[in-house]
């Protein structure tokens, strides 16, 4: 996927992966939720950037993203807009996980098109149904 | 847990990470310190965008910490600096500069006795 203007999500060729995008600049939190995940069974690929989301969703459409929102080079609901616009890419399920400062955060990313929201700091058990239930 | 972060939360966190005891303190105390500093450095150059960021980044780690104090302080300066209010960011940086001190001397004993 390119950045701004470009295609959207994977292309023809890119394949269909049981793998789950986690995005995140925050490194402990990135590691958190590939522990996590792991421990659930799941397969994980991991970005740090929004322009490194982009490039794994070029490559590859994931089971289910899980997206952290204010990410330096960009903000992820954006990226979540593009993303349920696209016939392509519209049914991966999109779990944001923020730590925002307006309280206005969980709505803000519903309307964008996320499937759910998780705030910070994640609640270990709450996060694991929450995948549960998305991939369910 | 001590008055500026959640030790139960610490042990949780090295527990689903499988991490050495000591290794996700220090490496906060590592991230904290470089986005304070980033901070200050955002500030003395104006920038309040990229002492958001910098904010922004830290309440990560307090929030993963459970450091109430340094929560509030890094919340406040966040909003007020997305809000490019300067005046209300000054204060609030004055908050953190209070805060961060004890949190980081607290941290680095936790640290040690891990």
């Amino acid at each position: 996927m390119e950045p701004s203007g470009g295609r959207i999500g994977p292309s023809t060729e890119s394949s269909t992966s049981g793998r789950i995008l986690v995005v995140d600049d925050h490194e402990l939190n990135l590691k958190l939720l590939e522990c996590l995940l792991e421990l659930e069974g799941h397969e994980v690929r991991a970005a740090d950037s929004l322009a490194a989301a982009e490039r794994a969703l070029a490559e590859e459409q994931p089971a289910m993203i899980v997206l952290d929102v204010n990410l330096p080079d960009g903000n992820g609901l954006e990226l979540t807009r593009k993303l349920k616009s696209h016939p392509v890419t519209a049914s991966i399920p999109i779990v944001a996980c923020t730590a925002g400062v307006t309280g206005d955060d969980e709505h803000q990313a519903l309307e964008a098109g996320c499937d759910a929201y998780v705030s910070k700091p994640i609640d270990l058990r709450r996060f694991a149904t929450v995948i549960a239930s998305m991939l369910g | 847990m001590t008055s500026y972060f959640d030790l139960e939360r610490i042990a949780e966190l090295q527990d689903v990470m499988r991490a050495q005891p000591g290794a996700i303190v220090a490496s906060m105390l590592r991230n904290m310190t470089a986005a304070i500093d980033e901070v200050e450095a955002a500030f003395a150059a104006g920038d309040l965008d990229r002492a958001t960021q910098a904010a922004h980044l830290c309440r990560n780690d307090a929030l993963m910490l459970g450091a109430k104090p340094l929560l509030d302080a890094l919340t406040a300066l966040e909003a007020a600096t997305r809000d490019h209010d300067e005046s209300r960011a000054r204060e609030a940086l004055e908050g953190l500069r209070a805060v961060w001190p004890p949190t980081r001397e607290q941290l680095a004993e936790a640290g040690r006795a891990a």
